[in-house]
């Protein structure tokens, strides 16, 4: 088999969503040490459906003050600065592509699994004193390549959809035999366009085959998070599948099973919750 | 229970007990062998401890 560019299996680049400029901004400005909230509050203002999403999250149950916040500024009191701006990506992520019409492709249990990976990954990366706003949005967008395939070439992923039937294999390998690529690596191209860090990028583009490390990675706590919320089922899909284990990237991440109970349980609490607030 | 992490010292996917079908029984096959030898996935063993505690 010949690999394949993943740029040339989606083809129509140029026509992938692009996420709000003012995300962008903000985004860019939190990296900055010294950024100022006024310029945030900026930043935030000039995208008015921007502004009602932030006072949306800021007022749901999820984050615990309901009906309170009416201003950007109070909505960054109540959700933080990291997490107001995971949470704003989650919102302009989840609210960027329109129900692709491709058989097969259940947009809503891709969030409700996106949203539960998220949620693990942070409280992994919480347990693990690691960095939760990186992993929230790792956990988020690790399989944005199968929903950029569903959008923008729903015939392909028909397709893979088709082979993993007649074959009775695992959806990567249908990936790898109908496209010459696979998910991970379309999702990092997509991410990497809409100029998410490094980090996030390699973890995406790596989350089913962990690359070796001296020490936990992201990528090691998404690969864990994606299996761990498949073993709980929380997608609600009949035929779902707990995808292979790396021994190595379990082994990094050293968890207790006291750990594990508490990430679960956690992620099992706020899913329903979060998913209201982002609508999907 | 321990609270030990449960490090895996071998490769999850064990070496089959027959030979392996073709690809298109190779998922059943799967699932009867892993019934077979009493395998269960690292994870699914970790949930199952989870709601084991959980109705406790």
């Amino acid at each position: 088999m010949t690999a394949t560019d993943p740029e040339v299996v989606l083809g129509r680049l140029r026509d992938l969503p692009v996420l709000p400029q003012a995300l962008t901004d903000l985004l860019t400005a939190l990296q900055r040490d010294d950024v100022a909230m006024d310029e945030l509050v900026d930043a935030i203002s000039h995208d008015q459906a921007l502004v009602a999403k932030a006072l949306r999250l800021a007022n749901s149950s999820f984050y615990g003050l309901s009906g309170r916040v009416s201003s950007i500024r109070g909505a960054i009191s109540v959700l933080g600065l990291r997490n107001l701006s995971t949470a704003l990506t989650a919102a302009a992520v989840s609210g960027s592509f329109a129900a692709p019409r491709c058989r097969g492709f259940d947009l809503a249990a891709y969030w409700r699994h996106s949203i539960a990976c998220a949620l693990c990954a942070r409280h992994l990366a919480r347990a693990l004193k690691l960095d939760d706003g990186a992993a929230f949005t790792a956990g988020l967008l690790h399989d944005l390549g199968r929903l950029a395939l569903a959008s923008q070439s729903p015939e392909r992923l028909e397709q893979v959809y088709d082979y993993r039937q007649q074959h009775d294999c695992q959806t990567l390998q249908a990936e790898g035999e109908v496209l010459g690529t696979d998910h991970m690596a379309i999702g990092a191209v997509v991410a990497r366009r809409w100029r998410f860090g490094g980090d996030v990028v390699e973890a995406i583009r790596h989350h089913h085959a962990p690359v070796p490390a001296a020490a936990p990675t992201l990528t090691d706590l998404v690969h864990v998070s994606d299996g761990l919320v498949h073993a709980l089922d929380l997608a609600r899909v009949p035929d779902d599948m707990v995808p292979p284990l790396a021994a190595d990237a379990w082994n990094r991440l050293a968890l207790t099973q006291p750990q594990c109970d508490t990430v679960l349980e956690r992620t099992e609490a706020e899913l329903d919750e979060l998913c209201e607030a982002l609508s999907v | 229970m321990s609270h030990d992490h449960h490090t895996l010292d071998r490769p999850v996917e064990t070496p089959p007990t027959q030979a392996v079908p073709e690809a298109e029984q190779r998922l059943t096959w799967l699932f009867r062998d892993s019934l077979r030898q009493q395998l269960i996935h690292p994870l699914l063993a970790v949930v199952r401890r989870y709601r084991e505690r959980s109705v406790q």
